[in-house]
Order: C-alpha cells, then structure tokens, then sequence
C-alpha cells in the first residue's frame, strides 16, 4: 500500500483539475451533484487510502519511509524531488487533512447548494486539499514550500471566494500580502539553510542539526527565519491581523482552512525541522514567547467580539498559541496532539456557526441571537460539545491536550515563570469567551434574529457535525504515533514527572472561567451595552475588540507612509522621460509625415537630394 | 551550352512556356476560374522542375552561359518567390470577385455586385502579368552579369507598373480609386525610371574601369590592379541608389506608401514581397561576387540608409490610420533591419540570417496583406460604407471574425518579432550578426526602431480585441490622413459573413509556417544552410 502513497495528494488534484476544466468543455455548469460527488469524493477516496496506508504503517512499527514520484529540481547542487517522507507525523497531518477535510467538504455539499460558484468552490478546496498534502508530505524544503505557497494561494481565492463584494477582496489581498511577508522570512531562511548545510533535504537538515557541534548561531538565524514563516501561516504575533479578516469566506472554508488544517502549517513545520530549533535556546524561547503572547492577547480580543465568526477566528488564533508556547517549551507531542484535537473540535465549532448563520438567515451578530437551543438541537449538542472541549473541560479531548501543554511548561520552566502564568490565564479566559458564546447563542432571550430562526441542517450537514461530535469528545483518548518522531520529548520517553500543584491548577482553571462565565450571565454583564460607562467598557473593550490595535498600528506605520511614498513617486522623473519619448517620437512622426506630400515632383527632388548627399557622404568620408 | 546547364535552367525556361501557354489560352478562352487554376497549376509544375534541379547542384553552381548562374541558393529564392506568387494569385481571385483589386480605395459612392460583372473585364491578364514579373524576379536572382540583371529587373518592374495601376484599364468607371492606381502606377514608372537612370550610371562607370560586365570578371580585374578603385566604389554608389530605390530605403522611400495604398492589395503583396526579395538576393550576389563587401564606401553608405530606413520607417508609421500605409513604414523599417544583417554578409552567418530575415518577412508580410485583402474583400460583400482600410476597421474585428484576428495577431507579433515567431527568430539572427561583427550603433537603431514598432503594432492587436462599441481612448491622430468615421465597424451587420475557404486555407499554411519556424527555426536554417 506504500508505494500508493503518491495518491493522496493525487486524487484532491485530479478533482480540482476535472472540476476547473469542467468549464473548457461544457458551456453549461455542471450539475450541482456532480461537482460535489467529485470535490467530495476524491478527498473521501484521499482518506481511506491513508487509513489503509496508515494501518500498514502501524503495523509495520511505525517504520519511516520514503517514496520518490520524480526529480522535481536537479541544478548546481540543489536537488528536489517530488518526493514523499512519511513518519508517524506526516500520517497523523494526513489523517487529519483528509479526514476532517472530507468531513467539510461532505458538510460543504449541503452547505453552499445554490450557490452560482458551486463548482469553482469544490475545485478551489481540492486544490487546497491536494497542496496542503504535499505540504505535510513533503520530504524536502523545496516541495514543503510549493505545498506552502499552493494553500496561500488557495486561502487567498476562498477568502475573496464571494468577490463581488469588494470587502471580500481586501480581506483576500490582506492576508496574502500579511502571510507574504512571512513567506519571505521563510524563504531567507531556506536560502540559508541551503548555504549552509547544501541541501533543502529535512531529515538530512535534521540530522546535521541535531549532530553536536552545529553552529549555533547559524541554528538560531535560520530557525528564526522559520518561525517569520510561521507565525505568518499561523496567524501569531505580530502577524496574526489576516485571521479574522479572513471570517469573509465562506464559513466551512473557515472551518478547514482557518482552523482546521492550514493555519496549523506552522505548527507542523515547527514540529517538523524540531532539531534545528533545540539547537538554539533562544529560538525556542521565541517560540514560547510568541505562543504566550497571542495566546493571551487573542484570547482577550474573543472575549469582546461580537461576531460569531470573529470570536471563534481569534479563539483559534489563540488554540494555535497554545501550539506554538508547547513547541517552545519542548513538548512536541503535545503540541501536535492540541493540533489534532483543535482540529476536531475547531471545525465542529466553524460548521456548527455556518448552521446557525445559515438557519438565521446570514446573521453573525450573537446579540441578536439568543435562546437558540431549542430550535436547533443538532447545533445546540455540537455547541456545547465544541465549548466544552475548547474551553477543555475534564474528560474533553481539548482538556487532555492543553493540560500536556501546561503541565510540560511548568517542568520546562522548573517552575512558576511568567509565560506558564499567561498560559494559565489563557485558559481561564478561554472559559470565559467559550460559554460567553454558548450562553448568549443558545441560551437566555431570543434576539431579534432569532426569531426568524430556520433550521437549515440537512442530512449532509447534521452526518458531519455528529461525527465530529464524537471525535471532539473521544479524541483524548487517541494515541499519536510520534513516539519515533520526537526523540527529545520527555512525554514519549516516559521521563514525564507529574506535578500535582500545575496538574490542579490546569484542571482548574477551564473551571473558573466557566463559573465567571455563568455569574457574568446571570449578572447580565455580557449583554451588548453593558458597562458601557466603565473605564473597561470605554477603553479596554473597544481595544481589544480591534485586536490589540495592530491593524491601526500596521496600518500608521506600513500601510500610510508606503501608499504616502507610491503616490509621491507618481509623477516621477522616469515617467517624464518616456513623457518626453513619446513626444519626441509624435514631432517626427508629424515633420516626416509632412513630407509625403504625395506630388511626384517633390518625391524626384528627394531623390535627387539624397544621391547628392550619399555621395557627399562618400566624398567626404 | 551543353545539356546540364540546359537542364539547369529547365525552371526559367518552364515558367517561360506556361506564360506562352496561358497568353494563348486567354486570347481564346477568357474564364476566371480556368485562369487562376493555369496560373497554379503552372507555378505548380515550375516548383516541380525546380526540386528536379536541385540534386544537379551538389556540388557546384552551374553557369548557364556567362550571363546566369543556377546556385541552391537560388532555387531556395525560386521556390520561395514561387510560392509567394501563388498565394497573391490566390488573393488576386477573391479580389477579383469581390471586386476590391478594380477598386481598391473605398470612394464612398454606392455599389452594386453585379454592377461590375456586366461589362466585360480584363482581370485574366492580371495572372499573365504577374507570372512574367515573376519571371524577371527569377532571372534576376540568377543573374551573374549586369545585363542579366537589368533585364530581370526591368522585366520584373514593367509587369509590376502594369500590376499596380490595374484598375485603371476598366476605363468607363470613373471613380477616385481608379486614379489612385494610376497615381500609383505612375508614380513607381517615373520614379523607377529615374532609379534605373542612378543604376545604369553607376554600371557604365563600372564598364567604363573595367570592360566587362560579368561580377565576376570584374572582380577578378579589380583584384588584378586595373581601373581606379575610387571609381568602382563610386558606381557601385550609384548603383547601390538604384538598388535602395528598389528596396525603399530612405531617403528613396517617398514613392512606398502611396504605391501600396493606391495598388490593388494582392500586387501591394507582390511588390512588398517577391519584388523586395529579389532584389535583396541579387545585391547579396552581387556584392559578394564583385568583392563590394571588402570596399568602405558602399559599406559604408548601407549602413547610414539602414539606420535612416529604419529610423524613417517606423516614425512614419507611428500614428498612420491607413492600414497599407502602416504596412508600407513597417516594411522600409524591415528593409532597414535586413541591411544590418546584409553588412556581414562577406560571413556565411550574414548570409543566412540576410536569408532567413528574407524568408520571415516574406512569410509575415504575405500574411499580413492576405488578411487586409480578405478583409476587404468581406467588408465588400458585407456592403459597408466605411473604408475597409482604416485601422478603425479593426476594431472588435476579434469578435466578429476571431480567426482573421488570430492569424493577424500572428502576423502582427511577427513583425513585431515576439518570441515563438518566424520574426522573433529573424530579429534575433541580425542581432547575433550585428553583435558579432560589433555594429553597436546599428544595433541599437534597430532596438530604437523595434521599440516604436511594437507600439503601432500591438496598436492594432488592442483595437482588434476591443468589444465593438466600445469607448476608445485613442488620442493618435495622423498628419497625413484625416480620423475615420467613429467605430464604422459598429455599423456593420454581416453575421455569416464568412472569408472564402481557399483564402481561409492561405492564411492557415501561412500562419503555420510562422509558428513552425518561430518555434523550430532549426528546419528552415537547415534548408538555408
């Protein structure tokens, strides 16, 4: 079954190739159907060939392998192939891809009917699928950043997906120009990579990385080159302003793309190139650092949005922190685990909102619904299921994930330290928003919205959301194969020591916010103008709602002075020159214009002129 | 003359028969149709017999004679002028149905189809004269003696005035068209009289050092010490005049445009083509025969008429609404170019990119006129009020018939000498030839002279995809000729108007040979070489 590894990203292409070319050779669009049973297909075919190849895999003892399709780039030493490393990580990214992606798309189907781009919409997510594959799948750097680029590209087509609201292109244009720039941090740090070591080859990278003696400095650049690469894809600090932007596609995009699989890209190419970031200290306190930081910010902007969408955009951006702060403290395969759980619950949460949105007419503003669990029990049951395990209460799949994260952080630190506080904080509000939503959706009043209330769930949506339903909840009991990946982690060594004071206080916590939760309910503080009049309505709310202000700050320091300089240079000194060409070139062409004057004595005279001056010219020269 | 040199010459003497033969019948028999099969049928049977002499020449060239000499070099002329004549024939015939070869300028006066066909016409001697141009042109790239080469040149021309004033001979239709032909034959006859004038000069000075008339002779006498040199540069001078007359270098340019406006397009065609070719082959013989190459002056007077040509040509071009006129500019500035490959070619690799130049303007130009000629042609059936000659005709042509479009996007990028083009390659061989023999102020008249080309080029490659009603923001505006009707295509109903099959046909083999050598030139150089 290996050998049909080439496959996976295979079948997600051939569906986006049949779907785009669909339109060379009918004139008509194909049936509404069809386009599903291809776009959904092909990734649902995608997944059960991992789950066989991932059976074999297993049974084999986890055994890495190598598959080659063909040499991609062969010139002056750099070698690239469309080749494919397969270890206990790529298989669980591929699982997940595949897996809650044909979820999705199964969703999709029932989702987007009658939408006039039924059928670009399928082809754009498998090409998004099929590039996403390639990314995780990719045994060398170079490959990893076309499946890197393919899924920017895709991002960027779902976001504008609706185009002809121009809103929607500028969330497009902003977060392909904002993960640009990370993308070129990312590039640097390959051109370094390859500088230094001669190859873009990640095991053979890893290898030399993890060697002693490696040069520490060039470790620290390059691994911090990455993470610019990151933290771009993954929407972290400083770069994390595209996220909620991009809530403009459709929902079950933001579902996949901006929760489920591509945001996680960096996670995974953290987790992936892990040798060369524990070579250098510094960049794994970065790591963390960067991870604490958006963890606790974004979590604080989800508290004040009033946006479904919103909120659930920086509770992921805040999920991928959690991520990034276990990567930087060491614990690699809690990291992927969050991953992995984050996905499940984090796109039951997206489909679960695109049903209320969809059943409440294209409402997104949770102030105007209320008292929803009645009316949509299907939604209502993936809610509380989707809070719960996001909030990571006991027994939930997010809570065995995210207490791994705290816990290791404490050891790491050897410790009380401050990241490992704002951790902790980080989940108590992410208690508080998680209920906040569930509360002010489905419980207490009905909004105004809400009493148009239609529950657009059919079969094919409600199949998905069930399911996803119970891998939310019984996803902690999962057991990754990344025992022979992350050779360092004291989790899969079986050096874990387990502090009881950090393993309380992590259960606690999800706890607490939860009881703020209900006591900030009852109390009526979450209503839409509630303390309006206190320093924290005035002043804290309005900020954190903006996103800590980053998009104003981004926008006085980048955006203003570069537009400031473009337009002084409008009218520049090279513009005048060709200015001046083409007016030079219009006087000739009138003076010798005027001379064809069409007599043909005046054509003989110039005949006659132009032998004297030929043999003038002779003569003299 | 012994039976080689008489086999040698089996395609001069062949194409010679069938006009005899085709006078004859036309004498007799006057059909349209019958005429232009004869005339293919004839040039047919010439390219046949040419391919049977090509295995003759191996080795060496055959001296017919002293006065012609049959190369492989120039059978590839042959065929290649051959060609290009049947394909004017071809668009002669729609002309000539359609009645736009009598009338080639619109008059603006109201018309009837079946006006033209009630009175008897002469349209037959049009193939008669166009295959004894040919045969000059032929004559002409095999001569190896200056009488030869007056003889194909003046046979070619004399064809060719009658050619170009054509319309003329239907004497009851008084229209400004009619005159126009005159004009324009008139003025090629006075102004070539006076070329030729230059040109014998410059051979009677030559006779006057030497005493002989054959190149080769010549040289062989210069070599040995006799005559003046300076006198021999200066005939050749001289000659040299006539020769850029011929070729409409600047500043012997004037008579271009108004020819090629006022002829019925298909010997528009022919004069910019077949003509031009020859007399670029024969100076090429020429030149390398009588060791012209080796002498400063007329180098030197070549390289300033190319930089004016080229220079002179595309200015002039620049802002022209007449689509001929274009077409005229553009072929002085080809010219122009061709002279910078020309300079090196004492080289075998001059020679071969003269050539391949050759080949690829030929090729781009025949296409080109072919779509203006069957434009109007369906323009006429479609019974339109504006002249099918403006550049504002194009306009939207893309959507009302993609296919002219396309191959006139083809035509058009060629001349313009964009990559995957017989033109893109052409450029790039006088760019090699140029670098290579370090003529940097030539090179870059020629990328000076290219950069304005591209401009009324992709001019009408933009108005030609313009959705028809379309607002325009065209500010250019010619000196010579006033801005045509606003959109005139707009007014055009001829849904199902369609361009005739055999004309359709033309235009795909020519298309096809510009993308096929554009993409693997490797086939052509390997025929050149």
């Amino acid at each position: 079954m290996q050998d049909y590894i080439g496959w996976v990203p295979l079948l997600p292409f051939i569906g986006f190739v049949l779907l785009a070319g669909a339109a060379l050779f009918r004139k008509q669009e194909i049936p509404e159907t069809l386009s599903a049973i291809i776009g959904a297909g092909s990734v649902g075919l995608a997944a059960l060939l991992v789950a066989l190849i991932g059976r074999e895999f297993l049974a084999n003892g986890a055994e890495p392998f190598t598959v080659t399709a063909w040499q991609w780039i062969d010139t002056g030493g750099l070698q690239a192939g469309f080749s494919f490393y397969i270890d206990g990580l790529t298989l669980v990214m591929l699982g997940v891809i595949t897996g809650v992606g044909f979820l999705i798309h199964l969703y999709s189907a029932g989702y987007m009917r009658g939408d006039d781009g039924y059928r670009r919409y399928f082809s754009y997510l498998n090409l998004f699928v099929s590039a996403m594959l390639i990314l995780v799948m990719a045994d060398n750097l170079a490959l990893l950043y076309l499946g890197w680029e393919g899924v920017g590209l895709c991002s960027y087509l779902l976001i504008g997906f609706w185009y002809k609201d121009a809103a929607n292109g500028a969330a497009a244009r902003k977060a392909f120009i904002v993960t640009r720039v990370g993308d070129t941090a990312m590039a640097i740090g390959l051109c370094v990579l390859f500088m230094h070591f001669g190859t873009l080859d990640i095991q053979q990278i890893n290898g030399e990385a993890g060697a002693p003696g490696v040069d520490a400095g060039i470790a620290t650049l390059a691994a911090l080159l990455l993470l610019g690469g990151a933290v771009g894809k993954s929407a972290q600090m400083p770069l994390q302003t595209w996220l909620p932007d991009a809530m403009a596609g459709p929902t079950p995009v933001s579902a996949l793309i901006h929760a489920a699989t591509m945001v996680t890209a960096g996670v995974y190419l953290i987790a992936r190139t892990h040798p060369l970031f524990e070579a250098s200290e510094f960049a794994m306190m970065a790591v963390a650092t960067v991870g604490a930081l958006t963890l606790f910010i974004a979590g604080c902007s989800a508290l004040v949005q009033s946006d479904i969408k919103r909120i659930l955009a920086y509770s992921t951006i805040s999920q991928i922190g959690y991520m990034f702060f276990a990567l930087g403290v060491g614990a690699w395969s809690a990291g992927i685990f969050h991953l992995v759980t984050h996905a499940f619950f984090k796109a039951l949460l997206f489909l679960a909102a695109g049903s209320v949105i969809l059943s409440l007419h294209h409402e997104q503003d949770i102030f105007r619904m209320g008292g929803l669990r009645k009316k949509m029990p299907v939604t209502f049951l993936s809610f509380v299921i989707g809070c719960a395990c996001l909030a990571a209460l006991p027994f939930t799949s997010g809570f065995y994930s995210k207490d791994a994260i705290l816990l290791q952080a404490w050891n790491h630190f050897g410790g009380l330290h401050w990241l490992w506080l704002l951790g902790t904080l980080g989940a108590i509000v992410t208690g508080v928003y998680s209920f906040r939503l569930l509360l002010l959706v489905f419980f207490g009043k009905e909004g105004s919205a809400s009493k148009h209330c239609n529950d657009a769930n059919t079969a094919i949506m409600s199949g998905p959301l069930l399911v996803l339903c119970t891998l939310a909840l019984a996803g902690g009991l999962l057991t990754l194969p990344l025992a022979g990946v992350f050779t360092t982690d004291p989790a899969q060594t079986g050096q874990l020591v387990i502090n009881h004071t950090a393993e309380i206080i992590a259960i606690a916590a999800p706890l607490i916010g939860l009881a703020i939760a209900l006591f900030a309910f009852r109390k009526g503080w979450f209503a839409e103008n509630a303390g309006s009049k206190t320093w924290f309505g005035k002043q804290l709310a309005p900020w954190w709602r903006n996103g800590w202000g980053f998009d104003a700050a981004y926008d006085a320091l980048l955006v203003r002075p570069f537009t400031g300089l473009a337009g002084l240079n409008k009218s520049d000194i090279v513009d005048s020159f060709y200015k001046f060409t083409i007016q030079v070139s219009q006087v000739l062409h009138r003076q010798l214009s005027a001379t064809q004057t069409g007599q043909l004595r005046w054509y003989a005279m110039t005949m006659v002129a132009g032998s004297i001056f030929i043999l003038a010219l002779v003569a003299l020269l | 003359m012994n039976a080689e040199a008489l086999q040698a010459l089996t395609p001069i003497l062949t194409l010679s028969g069938v006009i005899i033969l085709l006078m004859l019948i036309v004498a007799f028999l006057r059909n349209h149709r019958l005429t232009l099969g004869l005339t293919l049928l004839g040039i047919a049977v010439t390219v046949w017999s040419t391919l049977n002499v090509s295995p003759l020449l191996e080795t060496d060239p055959i001296a017919v004679t002293g006065l012609l000499v049959v190369s492989r070099e120039s059978l590839l002329f042959y065929l290649l002028f051959l060609l290009s004549a049947a394909v004017v024939s071809i668009l002669a015939f729609h002309s000539f149905e359609q009645g736009t070869a009598i009338q080639p300028e619109d008059s603006g006066e109201k018309r009837n189809k079946g006006d033209f066909h009630t009175r008897p016409t002469f349209q037959e001697e049009f193939y008669l004269l166009l295959l004894i141009s040919l045969l000059g042109a032929i004559v002409l790239v095999s001569a190896s003696h200056f009488a030869t080469l007056f003889l194909g040149l003046e046979l070619m021309g004399l064809a060719l005035y009658a050619l170009i004033a054509f319309p003329a001979i239907h004497a009851n239709r008084n229209s400004r068209s009619k005159d126009q032909a005159l004009e324009a034959g008139f003025k090629y006859l006075v102004l070539s009289a006076l070329a030729t004038a230059f040109l014998l000069f410059g051979i009677a000075l030559i006779y006057a050092q030497y005493g002989q008339l054959q190149f080769a002779a010549i040289n062989a006498a210069a070599a040995a010490g006799q005559g003046t040199p300076v006198l021999l540069a200066i005939g050749l001078v001289l000659l040299l005049i006539g020769i850029a007359f011929k070729l409409s270098l600047a500043p012997f340019h004037f008579w271009t445009p108004d020819v090629y406006q006022g002829a019925p397009t298909p010997a528009t065609a022919y004069v910019a083509t077949v003509s031009k070719g020859a007399v670029i082959a024969i100076t090429l013989k020429l030149f390398s025969d009588i060791g012209a190459f080796e002498m400063r002056a007329p180098m030197q007077v070549f390289a300033v008429l190319a930089v004016t040509s080229m220079l002179a040509g595309n200015l002039l071009a620049l802002q022209q609404e007449n689509i001929k006129r274009l077409l005229a500019y553009s072929s002085i500035a080809h010219i122009g170019y061709l002279i910078v490959a020309f300079l090196v070619g004492r080289q075998e690799f001059g020679r071969e990119a003269v050539i391949y130049y050759l080949v690829a303007y030929i090729v781009t130009t025949l296409g080109a006129f072919a779509v203006v000629s069957l434009t109007a042609d369906y323009a006429r059936r479609a019974n339109t009020q504006s002249s099918p000659y403006r550049i504002s005709f194009y306009k939207g042509m893309f959507w009302r018939s993609p296919w002219l479009a396309t191959s006139f996007t083809m035509m058009l990028l060629s001349l313009a000498g964009i990559p995957l083009t017989i033109g893109f390659i052409g450029k790039f061989y006088i760019f090699a030839a140029g670098v290579q023999a370090g003529y940097w102020a030539l090179l870059s008249a020629v990328i000076l002279g290219s950069a304005i080309g591209l401009y009324y080029y992709l001019r009408i490659i933009v108005m030609m995809v313009q959705r028809p009603g379309a607002v325009v923001h065209d500010d250019a505006s010619s000196g010579e000729v006033s801005p045509g009707e606003v959109s005139p295509s707009a007014k055009l109903t001829h849904e199902g108007v369609s361009i005739a099959i055999s004309g359709q046909m033309v235009l795909a083999v020519l298309t096809v040979a510009l993308l096929a050598f554009g993409i693997f030139p490797q086939i052509l150089i390997n025929w050149i070489q």
